[in-house]
Protein backbone atom coordinates (compact mmCIF):
# COMPACT_ATOMS: atom_id res chain seq x y z
CA UNK A 1 0.00 0.00 0.00
CA UNK A 2 1.24 3.19 -0.88
CA UNK A 3 0.21 5.01 1.95
CA UNK A 4 2.31 2.74 4.39
CA UNK A 5 5.51 3.29 2.22
CA UNK A 6 5.43 7.16 2.73
CA UNK A 7 4.62 6.54 6.34
CA UNK A 8 7.81 3.75 6.38
CA UNK A 9 9.98 6.56 4.65
CA UNK A 10 9.32 9.34 6.77
CA UNK A 11 10.41 6.98 9.82
CA UNK A 12 7.05 6.80 11.49
CA UNK A 13 5.60 3.22 11.70
CA UNK A 14 4.51 2.98 15.22
CA UNK A 15 3.54 7.10 15.83
CA UNK A 16 0.50 7.92 17.37
CA UNK A 17 -2.28 8.74 15.25
CA UNK A 18 -4.19 12.34 15.60
CA UNK A 19 -7.89 12.83 14.80
CA UNK A 20 -7.61 16.20 12.55
CA UNK A 21 -5.20 16.55 9.46
CA UNK A 22 -4.57 19.91 10.82
CA UNK A 23 -4.86 21.48 14.77
CA UNK A 24 -8.00 23.52 14.46
CA UNK A 25 -7.63 27.20 13.44
CA UNK A 26 -4.05 26.30 12.57
CA UNK A 27 -2.99 28.99 9.84
CA UNK A 28 0.65 28.69 8.22
CA UNK A 29 2.57 31.83 8.94
CA UNK A 30 5.12 32.44 5.75
CA UNK A 31 8.65 31.82 6.12
CA UNK A 32 11.16 34.81 6.13
CA UNK A 33 14.12 32.86 6.75
CA UNK A 34 16.07 31.76 3.90
CA UNK A 35 15.72 28.56 2.00
CA UNK A 36 17.37 25.55 3.23
CA UNK A 37 17.95 23.39 0.97
CA UNK A 38 17.93 20.22 3.06
CA UNK A 39 14.95 21.04 4.82
CA UNK A 40 12.84 21.90 1.84
CA UNK A 41 13.96 18.73 -0.58
CA UNK A 42 12.41 17.24 2.75
CA UNK A 43 9.38 19.00 3.12
CA UNK A 44 8.92 18.70 -0.62
CA UNK A 45 9.20 14.72 -0.72
CA UNK A 46 6.49 14.48 2.19
CA UNK A 47 4.00 16.67 0.49
CA UNK A 48 4.47 15.40 -2.47
CA UNK A 49 3.78 11.88 -1.62
CA UNK A 50 0.53 13.35 0.63
CA UNK A 51 0.08 15.29 -2.73
CA UNK A 52 -0.16 11.97 -4.87
CA UNK A 53 -2.54 10.18 -1.92
CA UNK A 54 -5.07 13.74 -1.98
CA UNK A 55 -5.08 13.44 -5.59
CA UNK A 56 -6.09 9.99 -6.04
CA UNK A 57 -7.99 8.20 -2.99
CA UNK A 58 -8.21 11.06 0.03
CA UNK A 59 -10.80 14.20 -0.06
CA UNK A 60 -10.79 14.44 3.08
CA UNK A 61 -7.50 15.91 3.33
CA UNK A 62 -7.38 18.06 0.49
CA UNK A 63 -7.16 21.61 2.43
CA UNK A 64 -4.08 20.37 4.80
CA UNK A 65 -2.31 19.64 1.75
CA UNK A 66 -2.74 22.59 -0.39
CA UNK A 67 -2.65 24.99 2.39
CA UNK A 68 0.71 23.20 2.92
CA UNK A 69 1.73 23.46 -0.65
CA UNK A 70 1.89 27.46 -0.68
CA UNK A 71 4.89 27.08 1.67
CA UNK A 72 6.39 24.29 -0.61
CA UNK A 73 9.31 27.18 -1.82
CA UNK A 74 10.81 28.16 1.39
CA UNK A 75 9.17 25.89 4.14
CA UNK A 76 9.97 26.46 8.11
CA UNK A 77 10.16 23.54 10.13
CA UNK A 78 6.97 24.13 11.57
CA UNK A 79 5.48 23.60 7.83
CA UNK A 80 7.19 20.00 8.22
CA UNK A 81 5.97 19.32 11.72
CA UNK A 82 2.18 19.71 10.03
CA UNK A 83 3.44 17.73 6.75
CA UNK A 84 4.22 15.15 9.01
CA UNK A 85 0.88 15.57 11.34
CA UNK A 86 -0.75 14.95 8.11
CA UNK A 87 1.17 11.58 7.85
CA UNK A 88 -0.31 11.22 11.95
CA UNK A 89 -3.63 11.71 11.25
CA UNK A 90 -3.69 9.14 7.72
CA UNK A 91 -1.96 6.43 10.28
CA UNK A 92 -4.84 6.82 12.19
CA UNK A 93 -7.26 6.96 9.27
CA UNK A 94 -5.20 4.09 6.99
CA UNK A 95 -8.56 2.39 6.97
CA UNK A 96 -10.86 4.87 5.59
CA UNK A 97 -11.97 4.43 2.20
CA UNK A 98 -14.13 6.00 -0.68
CA UNK A 99 -16.83 3.49 -1.05
CA UNK A 100 -19.24 3.48 -4.26
CA UNK A 101 -22.38 1.77 -3.57
CA UNK A 102 -23.99 0.42 -6.79
CA UNK A 103 -26.75 -1.00 -5.20
CA UNK A 104 -27.73 2.83 -3.44
CA UNK A 105 -28.59 4.03 -6.88
CA UNK A 106 -27.72 7.32 -5.84
CA UNK A 107 -27.47 9.95 -8.49
CA UNK A 108 -24.91 12.91 -8.95
CA UNK A 109 -24.39 15.58 -5.82
CA UNK A 110 -22.38 18.43 -6.04
CA UNK A 111 -21.19 20.57 -2.79
CA UNK A 112 -19.67 23.28 -3.04
CA UNK A 113 -18.27 26.30 0.48
CA UNK A 114 -15.92 28.74 1.11
CA UNK A 115 -15.24 31.16 3.72
CA UNK A 116 -14.89 34.59 4.24
CA UNK A 117 -11.46 35.77 3.76
CA UNK A 118 -10.57 33.64 6.54
CA UNK A 119 -6.31 34.01 5.38
CA UNK A 120 -5.28 36.58 8.36
CA UNK A 121 -2.24 37.79 6.18
CA UNK A 122 -3.69 38.17 2.82
CA UNK A 123 -7.32 38.25 3.22
CA UNK A 124 -8.20 35.93 0.37
CA UNK A 125 -10.85 32.95 0.71
CA UNK A 126 -10.94 29.85 0.78
CA UNK A 127 -13.27 27.95 -2.19
CA UNK A 128 -13.99 24.27 -2.01
CA UNK A 129 -16.22 21.61 -3.54
CA UNK A 130 -17.16 17.97 -4.16
CA UNK A 131 -18.95 15.73 -6.76
CA UNK A 132 -20.54 12.78 -5.35
CA UNK A 133 -21.33 9.56 -7.44
CA UNK A 134 -23.34 6.61 -5.81
CA UNK A 135 -22.79 7.35 -2.30
CA UNK A 136 -19.01 7.53 -3.08
CA UNK A 137 -16.95 11.02 -4.44
CA UNK A 138 -15.56 11.21 -7.69
CA UNK A 139 -13.94 14.73 -7.43
CA UNK A 140 -13.22 16.99 -5.33
CA UNK A 141 -10.72 20.51 -4.78
CA UNK A 142 -9.89 23.05 -1.99
CA UNK A 143 -8.25 26.34 -3.17
CA UNK A 144 -7.94 29.44 -2.38
CA UNK A 145 -9.42 31.98 -4.53
CA UNK A 146 -7.45 34.34 -6.61
CA UNK A 147 -9.32 38.14 -6.11
CA UNK A 148 -10.15 39.42 -2.97
CA UNK A 149 -13.92 39.14 -2.00
CA UNK A 150 -15.57 42.58 -0.35
CA UNK B 1 10.19 -2.55 -3.33
CA UNK B 2 8.73 -6.03 -4.76
CA UNK B 3 12.33 -7.93 -5.27
CA UNK B 4 12.77 -7.44 -8.70
CA UNK B 5 16.06 -5.99 -10.20
CA UNK B 6 15.98 -3.04 -12.09
CA UNK B 7 18.61 -1.60 -14.85
CA UNK B 8 17.55 0.06 -18.04
CA UNK B 9 19.38 1.19 -20.70
CA UNK B 10 18.80 5.11 -21.12
CA UNK B 11 19.16 7.74 -24.02
CA UNK B 12 20.03 11.19 -23.84
CA UNK B 13 16.89 12.83 -24.34
CA UNK B 14 18.53 16.44 -23.38
CA UNK B 15 20.13 16.49 -26.68
CA UNK B 16 17.47 15.55 -28.83
CA UNK B 17 16.82 18.51 -30.94
CA UNK B 18 13.26 19.68 -32.05
CA UNK B 19 11.74 19.86 -35.28
CA UNK B 20 14.49 17.13 -36.05
CA UNK B 21 14.32 14.26 -33.28
CA UNK B 22 11.01 14.75 -32.02
CA UNK B 23 7.87 17.24 -32.83
CA UNK B 24 5.34 16.07 -30.51
CA UNK B 25 5.77 14.59 -27.31
CA UNK B 26 2.30 15.28 -24.97
CA UNK B 27 1.37 11.83 -24.09
CA UNK B 28 -2.27 11.47 -23.24
CA UNK B 29 -3.04 9.62 -19.51
CA UNK B 30 -6.53 9.62 -17.95
CA UNK B 31 -7.03 11.70 -15.09
CA UNK B 32 -7.92 9.98 -11.86
CA UNK B 33 -11.41 11.43 -12.14
CA UNK B 34 -12.16 9.96 -15.31
CA UNK B 35 -10.54 6.32 -13.41
CA UNK B 36 -12.95 7.13 -10.31
CA UNK B 37 -16.17 7.30 -12.97
CA UNK B 38 -15.77 4.93 -14.12
CA UNK B 39 -15.38 2.75 -11.55
CA UNK B 40 -18.42 4.30 -10.19
CA UNK B 41 -20.16 3.10 -13.38
CA UNK B 42 -18.95 -0.30 -13.04
CA UNK B 43 -20.43 -0.60 -9.14
CA UNK B 44 -23.50 1.23 -10.31
CA UNK B 45 -24.26 -1.24 -12.95
CA UNK B 46 -22.76 -4.42 -11.56
CA UNK B 47 -20.13 -4.69 -14.08
CA UNK B 48 -17.07 -7.35 -13.87
CA UNK B 49 -13.26 -5.56 -13.74
CA UNK B 50 -10.13 -7.25 -14.87
CA UNK B 51 -6.46 -5.51 -14.71
CA UNK B 52 -3.32 -5.89 -16.46
CA UNK B 53 0.02 -4.55 -16.02
CA UNK B 54 2.11 -4.20 -19.45
CA UNK B 55 5.66 -5.29 -19.22
CA UNK B 56 8.02 -2.56 -20.49
CA UNK B 57 5.72 -0.65 -22.45
CA UNK B 58 8.02 2.04 -23.12
CA UNK B 59 10.19 -0.26 -25.19
CA UNK B 60 7.59 -1.17 -27.67
CA UNK B 61 7.05 2.44 -29.33
CA UNK B 62 7.40 3.03 -32.64
CA UNK B 63 9.44 5.74 -34.00
CA UNK B 64 8.48 8.26 -36.48
CA UNK B 65 12.12 9.65 -36.85
CA UNK B 66 15.22 8.67 -37.25
CA UNK B 67 17.47 8.43 -34.19
CA UNK B 68 20.97 7.67 -33.81
CA UNK B 69 22.34 7.01 -30.23
CA UNK B 70 26.59 6.24 -29.44
CA UNK B 71 27.04 2.73 -28.21
CA UNK B 72 26.19 2.54 -24.26
CA UNK B 73 30.36 2.55 -22.70
CA UNK B 74 31.53 -1.17 -21.62
CA UNK B 75 28.63 -2.54 -23.48
CA UNK B 76 29.91 -1.54 -27.08
CA UNK B 77 30.54 -4.45 -30.04
CA UNK B 78 33.86 -5.58 -29.84
CA UNK B 79 36.05 -3.84 -32.78
CA UNK B 80 32.71 -2.09 -33.97
CA UNK B 81 33.40 0.75 -30.70
CA UNK B 82 33.16 3.48 -33.45
CA UNK B 83 29.45 3.06 -35.08
CA UNK B 84 26.89 4.12 -33.71
CA UNK B 85 23.16 2.24 -32.98
CA UNK B 86 20.03 2.98 -35.34
CA UNK B 87 17.07 2.70 -32.83
CA UNK B 88 14.01 1.11 -34.31
CA UNK B 89 11.81 1.47 -31.61
CA UNK B 90 11.86 4.34 -27.85
CA UNK B 91 13.66 4.13 -25.57
CA UNK B 92 13.65 5.64 -21.77
CA UNK B 93 14.99 8.88 -21.89
CA UNK B 94 13.76 9.67 -25.41
CA UNK B 95 11.31 12.77 -25.43
CA UNK B 96 8.89 11.33 -27.60
CA UNK B 97 8.83 7.56 -25.59
CA UNK B 98 5.11 8.46 -24.01
CA UNK B 99 3.79 9.57 -27.08
CA UNK B 100 5.24 6.49 -29.10
CA UNK B 101 4.06 4.04 -26.66
CA UNK B 102 0.48 5.81 -26.92
CA UNK B 103 0.14 5.52 -30.29
CA UNK B 104 1.42 2.32 -30.89
CA UNK B 105 -0.92 0.78 -28.21
CA UNK B 106 -3.96 2.96 -29.68
CA UNK B 107 -2.96 1.13 -33.31
CA UNK B 108 -3.16 -2.36 -31.29
CA UNK B 109 -6.29 -1.87 -29.91
CA UNK B 110 -7.75 -0.82 -33.26
CA UNK B 111 -6.59 -4.35 -33.95
CA UNK B 112 -8.97 -5.31 -32.04
CA UNK B 113 -11.95 -2.68 -32.74
CA UNK B 114 -11.30 -0.65 -30.06
CA UNK B 115 -11.47 3.14 -30.35
CA UNK B 116 -10.21 6.12 -28.36
CA UNK B 117 -12.68 8.79 -26.55
CA UNK B 118 -11.88 11.80 -28.57
CA UNK B 119 -12.01 13.99 -24.84
CA UNK B 120 -10.08 11.53 -23.10
CA UNK B 121 -7.93 9.46 -24.88
CA UNK B 122 -7.01 7.05 -22.06
CA UNK B 123 -10.42 5.53 -22.16
CA UNK B 124 -10.84 3.23 -24.71
CA UNK B 125 -14.12 1.13 -25.66
CA UNK B 126 -14.90 -1.85 -27.36
CA UNK B 127 -18.46 -1.69 -29.18
CA UNK B 128 -19.85 -4.62 -31.53
CA UNK B 129 -23.67 -5.29 -32.08
CA UNK B 130 -24.91 -8.50 -30.41
CA UNK B 131 -22.05 -8.11 -27.60
CA UNK B 132 -21.39 -6.09 -24.77
CA UNK B 133 -19.39 -2.90 -24.62
CA UNK B 134 -15.84 -3.27 -23.26
CA UNK B 135 -14.09 -0.10 -21.50
CA UNK B 136 -10.46 0.12 -21.13
CA UNK B 137 -9.46 2.18 -19.07
CA UNK B 138 -4.62 2.57 -19.56
CA UNK B 139 -2.57 4.61 -17.94
CA UNK B 140 0.63 4.39 -19.62
CA UNK B 141 1.05 0.50 -18.96
CA UNK B 142 -1.38 0.05 -16.65
CA UNK B 143 -5.17 -1.16 -17.77
CA UNK B 144 -8.01 -1.67 -16.29
CA UNK B 145 -10.72 -2.99 -18.58
CA UNK B 146 -14.68 -3.37 -17.73
CA UNK B 147 -17.71 -5.32 -19.13
CA UNK B 148 -21.27 -6.46 -17.61
CA UNK B 149 -19.95 -9.75 -20.01
CA UNK B 150 -17.23 -11.33 -17.59
CA UNK B 151 -16.74 -13.89 -20.88
CA UNK B 152 -16.44 -11.04 -22.98
CA UNK B 153 -13.92 -9.11 -21.22
CA UNK B 154 -11.77 -12.40 -20.86
CA UNK B 155 -11.97 -13.04 -24.47
CA UNK B 156 -10.76 -9.66 -25.17
CA UNK B 157 -8.24 -9.68 -22.54
CA UNK B 158 -6.63 -12.73 -23.71
CA UNK B 159 -6.23 -11.46 -27.32
CA UNK B 160 -4.69 -8.22 -25.77
CA UNK B 161 -2.36 -10.20 -23.73
CA UNK B 162 -1.42 -12.37 -26.74
CA UNK B 163 -0.08 -8.62 -28.33
CA UNK B 164 1.86 -7.66 -25.43
CA UNK B 165 4.12 -9.33 -22.98
CA UNK B 166 1.67 -8.70 -19.65
CA UNK B 167 1.14 -8.96 -15.79
CA UNK B 168 -2.05 -10.30 -15.49
CA UNK B 169 -3.61 -8.53 -12.04
CA UNK B 170 -6.88 -10.99 -12.26
CA UNK B 171 -9.35 -8.68 -10.30
CA UNK B 172 -7.17 -5.36 -8.47
CA UNK B 173 -7.55 -4.27 -5.83
CA UNK B 174 -4.90 -1.34 -6.45
CA UNK B 175 -4.74 0.91 -9.16
CA UNK B 176 -1.89 3.76 -10.22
Amino acid sequence: MYLQKVVEHCGMLNAKSTSTPLPAGYYAAKNTEPVDADLRSCFQTVIGCLLYLMLGTRPDITFAVTHLLCHAMNPSQDDLNKALYICHYLIGMSTYSLIYNGGSGAGLIACTDSDWGSDPTSHLSQTGFYLKLADGLISWTSHVQKTIAY
Amino acid sequence: MDGRKKAHLVAKGFSQVEGLDFDQVFSPVVCFETVRLMLVLAALENWYITGLDIRSAYLYGKLDKEIYMEQPEGFAVPRQERKVLHLWHALYGLKQAGLAWWRTLDESLKELRFEHLKSEAGIFFYKKKGTNIVIGIIYVDEALFCSPNKAVVDAIKAQFMHKWECRDLGEPNEFL
